[in-house]
């Protein structure tokens, strides 16, 4: 009793005022959203305190900007891995008998794991020891979706696309932990401008050099644009974290970045359309010379950025 | 945690189990969808490593503390301790009303998707302590005309509705 009654009372002192606090705070969420307080946000960010070890503070480092895109990139595997782990799960756990809604839902997925994928296709581009998930993975599974059944068959439909999403899950999940691996290494390895330096020579380099062949690299003579497009532009994913660091450098050289990834982002849409890629890019074709051309533009700017951080 | 100008601290809890990953699923930041909607995510320092924030309608910090830190800040109010913060981060807990786990009705969700709500309330949902939690929120940053803003988790409601409604009522109060 006397320990109860003794823990009652700390835990109650401990409380009763943050209680008031709590009130503040809670007016202080409440004004801290409101229109009016956006310049008094503003302002403050330079002045927000540390919250504890993690050292916070809302205002990026130039390391971390520069970070942002490999973070993005073991973001969008992760995704992939989780998308393909909840499917997996909801086969294992459900009883599917309605295999028509299973496809529908398999499907969204599919399209989100392709997005996901395709957009941080830029990665093994320019890291060599970084290899793209085997394309036949891909290929299996949406044909495992997409195939047709009725009753009893459905049980070896299931089946099949159970196993083609283990086989996708797995490589992705080892995919992800060499990324965790490589960004580990580069926040030790390099400083501030030099990491900033090498995401921008990188990106430079895939856009000038790695576009023409993107999506190509299995032999194929065409490719969708719904894939293709995420390839060119996932490579830009980053662009708004690191605008500010070359604004801060060169708002001239800012200004002409945004209008080449205007210009590229324009080409894409005429060139590539609808929402579920319906276009397909040939290769050699007309389009992919004119998307080609606008890619290696902006690649020639980042390049030029780049050396704003060569010390 | 707060949208619309209200305070509203329903899931807690559930924004924080909120897969890290959860925004990338959705992010378009080029609107290459063509949906005619972009979405950003917000990066906030991390002590070294750029994190997804997921707290806020301005999406300000990655964790609970960390949004308690900058509104202590910004209005000038000590938070002396750890232990007062987890103090201020359990009675946000406890308070914290427990998300209605809804699914929509299949005749709410066709209007749903319709007026093209599901682009950035999302249909999808994880798993938390399991339990399926349907945020019906991207937690992506988008520019309705009111600046970036948060997808509103609209799992405080419990939605029926028509198409009149959303028409007539959706976002107006906003404008």
């Amino acid at each position: 009793m006397f320990n109860q009654f003794g823990k009652f009372t700390m835990v109650q002192s401990a409380i009763f005022p943050s209680y008031v606090k709590l009130f503040i705070i809670a007016l202080g969420l409440f004004v801290i959203n409101s229109p009016y307080t956006v310049i008094a946000n503003e302002t403050s960010k330079a002045s927000v305190r540390s919250a504890d070890t993690s050292s916070y503070n809302p205002q990026l480092s130039v390391k971390e900007a520069a970070l942002v895109n490999w973070e993005l990139a073991k973001g969008g595997m992760q995704a992939v891995e989780m998308i393909s782990s909840q499917l997996l799960a909801s086969i294992d756990s459900e009883n599917i008998t309605d295999y028509s809604k299973f496809k529908k839902r398999a499907l969204r997925s599919f399209s989100t794991i392709l997005k996901r994928y395709n957009s941080n296709f830029w990665i093994f581009e320019v890291e060599d020891e970084l290899k793209p998930i085997k394309p036949i993975y891909l290929l299996e599974l949406e044909k495992a979706i997409r195939q047709e059944c009725y009753d009893d068959v459905c049980s070896s439909a299931i089946e099949n696309v159970r196993n083609a999403l283990s086989n996708l899950n797995s490589e992705t999940g080892s995919l992800v932990k060499q990324l965790d691996f490589l960004i580990a290494s580069k926040e030790v390895l390099y400083e501030d401008d030099e990491i900033m330096e090498e995401i921008l020579v990188s990106m430079s380099n895939y856009l000038v050099k790695s576009i023409a062949d993107t999506g190509f690299e299995s032999g194929w003579s065409e490719i969708d644009g719904f894939i293709f497009r995420h390839r060119v532009i996932g490579a830009m994913a980053f662009w708004r974290n690191m605008e500010p660091f070359i604004a801060m450098r060169s708002p001239q050289l800012e200004d002409e970045i945004n209008m080449e990834l205007s210009l590229l982002l324009e080409t894409l849409r005429n060139t590539t359309s609808g929402q579920y890629g319906e276009s397909v890019i040939a290769a050699g074709s007309n389009e992919l010379i004119e998307i080609t051309k606008k890619a290696a533009a902006l690649g020639l700017q980042l390049e030029k950025a780049s050396k704003l951080f060569v010390s | 945690m707060t949208d619309n100008g209200k305070l509203n601290i329903t899931g807690v809890k559930e924004i924080e189990g909120l897969p890290d990953t959860w925004s990338l699923l959705f992010f378009d930041p080029f609107d290459l969808n063509d949906d005619g909607i972009s979405g950003q995510i917000s990066i906030v320092n991390g002590g070294g490593t750029p994190l997804i924030a997921k707290w806020g309608s301005n999406l300000a910090a990655f964790k609970f503390e960390d949004f308690a830190d900058i509104a202590s800040e910004v209005h000038d109010i000590n938070i002396n301790s750890q232990l007062e913060m987890d103090n201020i981060r359990k009675l946000f807990k406890s308070l914290s009303p427990e998300p209605i786990h809804q699914v929509l009705e299949p005749s709410t969700s066709k209007i749903f998707v319709e007026h093209g709500c599901s682009s950035c309330h999302v249909l999808e949902s994880y798993i938390l302590e399991e339990k399926i939690v349907f945020p019906y929120s991207d937690f992506l940053l988008h520019d309705v005309g009111y600046g970036l803003k948060r997808t509103a988790p609209l799992w405080d409601k419990k939605m029926i509705f028509n198409h009149e409604f959303i028409s007539n009522f959706v976002h107006r109060e906003k404008k």
